[in-house]
């Protein structure tokens, strides 16, 4: 198998039929630290959240962590996961689950923010909806 | 005449044969990610009533603030070891691929082990909130985050099952090349309940409400 | 995972001529034995395809003897024939039973059936998978029924809206079994539509290009993954039910500051495209009898497929339609009346596009014809009423009355229940060896059509002048007694028409007997897709060999060409294209007694989370049991009696122990996990 003959850095290949070309073990380890290293920074953002509050504004830390997950993600299904030498195929029957469940979630929990259920419970006191 | 017979055939349970298939590849590894991809819609509608209850939290118990309930450096660590069985995973799969048996059981192991101690972790957790008085019908939010991270701990021992079940039930008939897509499944699947990790350990755990 | 070193048959006492088949060592792998018992261990799609069918009908008299109480109940004012508890449940049973172990199997019987014959394949891409998703249905349907002799049904209506669905509202078990019972149910969708989406994908045969693929195939591939990323969402709200009736848990507690509202969400995002997994199976149907029928290709063929897809689409973003009256404010009310109202264009192309395809045909009223015809014209009058609902004011006047009932009536009866039927005449012959008798065949359809206007036309005038649903009488003065006893006569005609059918079923097979069993012959309709390519009925092996695919509509194209005018003519009969069946020298999957047992322990497990822990554990047992079975069993018996079957044709057989693993893991995956997950939950 070619896997042990190729000593490239994954993000060198572009998406081709040959779905052996993956990446070498050294390289898989050199991604494993990359994201260890984005889950430090995530943390790092919380601690830093946790102990100035959210001071740059606009939620830029929250922003910030959901770029860093998506980063992750997309890391962990493109080489650990190999979509990105897989057929494309695969890629794209898992990414219409994926954007189904972001885009009708998201729909809904918007849609509670507009019932008169919240309105009602938040005018009683009583905790209620996302905020 | 019989090659076109049993090409019909073939696909049915022979899809490995890459040349057979529509999209060259086979069958059980299609059906994998159309699972995990059906999987994602499971995870979004529990992450989603989460999210719905994820202020609930202050009746009459000692917190008020959701993020003071979690240990943080904890469960850091317990998903750097999640993530970093991912690597495992993958380094089992290449070892399996290039015909290295012993070395590609040596990962799965690894990577089941690096799974028991996520699930360790996560029971450690549980018990904590339990014996703090979050238990699981005291309101909304343990209720919803104790199904989703239940769930997620299900789909974790699932996988570590499935590594078990690769490691010790090819010790008669080995685990060669030929197996390696087996390993690769179950590979996927590991991959995918680590990247629901990655999710439900940024939205519930590290953003802060408000 | 390996196969481990098969055990010889010790002391078997039958012929023991080469090893036996045990993979746990406790088990003999069955054989094709030519009996009943073959039905239960068969992986074959057309008997596992009729299966679905005969359970669904077994379930349909149950659900129309429900139907047919509903009626008594209303036929005059203060009818007393059934107390307002059991009302409750017996109209909420028949919705669930009519829509989730009648409609829906219906389909996949179909599905099952007809896929792997219309795209030229062998069989399904997993056929154990296959038996598994029959047997976790029947078990399923079983089990949501056996509530009736366990202290009565579930009796929130079919969607059982929470927080009336806790225990605190319905303290009786029904609700449990109903949660539990579809929870299974969808095991079994969700493990079918995993399979068929597969198949149709990754194992045409060459030539067939997806856009080649008939509408029928085409239309099952849309409702199998509407179910793929249907069912999980009503898995997490039936898990959130069960396990706020059986834990304690705080879901759907309004007490503890839950939301009214998540339960109606997360079940209409399943319920909207539910309607489309109702409704598509039927419209394929539709689409496949109207050209042969009217000996025309079927019109705008791209706009089918096209309009099939975007309503498959488009059935993920309008499901807050029926949740218009529950609170949900009126900028959500706007945003969903708008995407309702956009949904009907799509379904309007169909229409359109099967009236142009009867447009100048040579038409053919066969009872096919007849049923498919029907359903054109009542699912119009149901879409059209459909579309009242999209306009929210409206629909606010119309909502939780006997409008309502009209509306889904016309679609899911008039369009899914008679687009089946046309599917009975049609295929009839090509699954059972005869055709069923066309006099009779026309009485069933009268009866049906004008006892179904009956019925269901008066309730839209009930509705209008304010009668509710789901209440279990009425007093006398409101204007309700006339239009509810005419509705309960045209009940009564419904169960004549599909007692004909019955009728049918039974004088054509003796008549066919009595005939000395002629056969029907591969084509006798003159049609046009492949399934009709192969003798009738379907042999074992389905096709004798591969079929190499140039256009859709491959079958015609072989019958008929153009000539130098550009006219129609016959180039071969349908006896020279066909196949013959004839060949013997084809390797089939082999039977196996697994996926029987692990549905088996499905039920077992849900009795135990409602009665005693303690019966989880032997049905966990039995789960564990034929998972291990499965994953050590070849899917192909090497001992299997093919005689003279060739080594050679796929001489790998290390490549093939490798792949039933891959399948066995499969399930390990696939199927167990929701129920391991019920089981710790």
């Amino acid at each position: 198998m070619s896997v042990t003959e190729n000593t490239d850095v994954a993000h060198d290949h572009v998406v081709d039929d040959h779905h052996d070309d993956h990446p070498s073990d050294s390289s898989y380890v050199l991604i494993a630290l990359g994201l260890a290293f984005l889950t430090a920074v995530e943390v790092g953002l919380f601690v830093l959240e946790d102990w100035i509050g959210d001071n740059f504004g606009l939620g830029s830390v929250k922003i910030a962590l959901v770029a860093l997950m998506i980063i992750k993600f997309w890391i962990v299904g493109a080489y650990f996961m190999h979509l990105k030498f897989d057929n494309p195929i695969l890629t794209q029957l898992f990414v219409f689950g994926l954007v189904l469940a972001l885009v009708v979630y998201f729909i809904m929990l918007s849609a509670f923010e507009f019932s008169f259920w919240n309105d009602g419970l938040e005018d009683q006191g009583l905790p209620g909806g996302i905020s | 005449m019989a090659s076109a017979t049993v090409a019909v055939g073939h696909g049915a349970d022979h899809g490995h044969e890459e040349h057979e298939t529509n999209y060259g590849m086979s069958n059980n590894k299609m059906a994998m990610w159309l699972f995990l991809s059906s999987d994602c819609l499971l995870f979004g509608a529990l992450i989603s009533t989460f999210l719905l209850y994820r202020t609930n939290i202050s009746d009459g118990t000692v917190f008020t603030e959701p993020a003071d309930v979690f240990d943080i450096p904890f469960t850091s660590l317990s998903s750097f070891v999640l993530l970093m069985s991912s690597l495992t995973m993958v380094l089992a799969l290449s070892a399996v691929k290039r015909g290295d048996e012993r070395n590609g059981r040596i990962w799965l192991l690894t990577t089941a082990f690096l799974g028991m101690v996520f699930i360790g972790g996560q029971v450690y957790e549980f018990t904590i909130f339990s014996a703090e008085g979050l238990q699981y019908s005291t309101n909304t939010w343990t209720s919803a985050f104790f199904t989703l991270t239940g769930f997620h701990g299900v789909h974790v021992s699932v996988g570590i099952l499935l590594l078990m079940g690769t490691v010790f039930g090819t010790r008669n008939s080995g685990l060669g090349k030929e197996k390696s897509e087996a390993v690769e499944l179950v590979g996927l699947y590991w991959h995918f309940v680590d990247i629901v990790w990655v999710i439900i350990f940024t939205v519930i755990y590290l953003i802060p409400i408000g | 995972m390996a196969i481990i070193d098969r055990p010889l048959a010790i002391g078997a006492g039958d012929d023991a001529v080469e090893t036996v088949d045990r993979p746990l060592g406790s088990i003999t792998r069955p054989q094709e034995s030519g009996t009943w018992r073959d039905w239960l261990t068969t992986v074959d799609h057309k008997k596992i395809g009729i299966m679905y069918g005969a359970a669904a009908m077994f379930f349909f008299v149950i659900g129309g003897a429900e139907a047919l109480l509903i009626r008594l109940q209303l036929a005059t004012p203060n009818g007393t024939l059934l107390s307002p508890e059991v009302y409750n449940q017996v109209f909420t049973m028949h919705g669930v039973t009519m829509i989730f172990l009648v409609a829906m199997p219906m389909g996949a019987a179909f599905a099952n059936y007809l896929l792997p014959l219309q795209i030229g394949a062998r069989d399904v891409a997993f056929p154990r998978l296959n038996a598994l998703s029959f047997w976790v249905f029947l078990f399923g349907g079983l089990f949501l029924n056996s509530a009736w002799l366990l202290g009565g049904g579930a009796d929130g209506g079919w969607f059982n809206y929470a927080p009336n669905s806790t225990v605190t509202f319905s303290p009786s078990h029904g609700i449990d079994f109903y949660a539990l019972g579809l929870q299974i149910t969808g095991v079994a969708s969700l493990v079918g539509a995993i399979n068929l989406i597969t198949t149709v994908l990754n194992m045409r045969p060459k030539g067939m290009t997806l856009m080649r693929m008939p509408i029928f195939t085409w239309m099952n591939l849309v409702v199998q993954f509407l179910l793929l990323f249907a069912v999980p969402v009503i898995s997490v709200a039936l898990f959130e039910l069960t396990f706020d009736r059986l834990f304690d848990a705080n879901f759907f507690n309004t007490e503890a500051g839950a939301d009214p509202l998540l339960w109606q969400h997360l079940f209409w995002i399943f319920g909207h495209p539910e309607v489309y997994i109702l409704i598509l199976p039927s419209f394929g149907i539709v689409s496949e009898v109207i050209p042969v029928f009217s000996r025309k290709p079927i019109f705008g063929y791209s706009f089918m497929v096209a309009s099939g897809v975007a309503i498959g689409f488009m059935g993920w973003g309008v499901w807050a339609h029926h949740m218009f009256v529950s609170g949900i404010g009126p900028i959500s009310v706007a945003a969903f009346s708008l995407s309702t109202m956009f949904i009907a264009v799509p379904t309007g192309v169909k229409i359109l596009n099967w009236l142009a395809t009867i447009w100048g045909g040579k038409l053919r009223f066969n009872t096919a014809m007849l049923f498919a015809v029907g359903v054109v014209s009542m699912f119009t009058i149901g879409g059209l009423s459909g579309v009242t609902h999209s306009i929210a004011p409206a629909d606010t006047q119309q909502t939780d009355t006997y409008y309502i009932v009209a509306h889904f009536h016309y679609v899911i009866f008039g369009g899914t229940l008679l687009g089946f039927f046309s599917g009975f005449y049609f295929w009839w012959p090509k699954m059972f060896g005869y055709k069923l008798n066309e006099k009779l065949g026309k009485t069933n359809f009268w009866l049906q059509i004008v006892g179904f206007n009956v019925t269901f036309g008066p309730m839209h005038i009930l509705g209008l002048q304010g009668m509710s649903r789901r209440i279990d009488t009425y007093d006398a003065g409101f204007g309700f007694e006339f239009w509810n006893l005419v509705a309960t006569v045209g009940a009564f005609i419904i169960a004549l028409g599909i007692a004909f059918f019955f009728v049918n079923v039974a004088v054509s097979r003796r008549q066919w007997i009595a005939a000395g069993k002629p056969n029907p012959g591969p084509d006798p309709w003159d049609a046009r897709s492949l399934e009709w390519m192969t003798a009738s009925p379907t042999p074992i092996h389905n096709f004798d060999e591969e079929i190499t695919v140039d256009a859709p509509d491959e079958f015609w194209h072989r019958k008929y060409g153009y000539d130098t005018e550009g006219n129609v003519v016959r180039k071969a009969t349908a006896e020279e294209v066909a196949q013959d069946g004839s060949n013997t020298n084809v390797h089939l999957p082999s039977p196996s007694y697994f996926p029987i047992l692990l549905a088996l322990s499905m039920p077992i497990i849900s009795y135990g989370l409602i009665y005693s822990l303690w019966l989880c554990i032997p049905g966990g047992m039995l789960l564990v049991y034929s998972m291990v079975g499965w994953i050590f069993e070849h899917p192909d018996d090497p001992n299997a009696a093919h005689d003279d079957h060739g080594h050679d044709d796929h001489g790998d057989a290390p490549d093939e122990l490798a792949a039933g693993d891959d399948e066995g893991e499969l399930v390990g995956v696939g199927a167990g996990a929701p129920e391991t997950e019920a089981t710790n939950g």
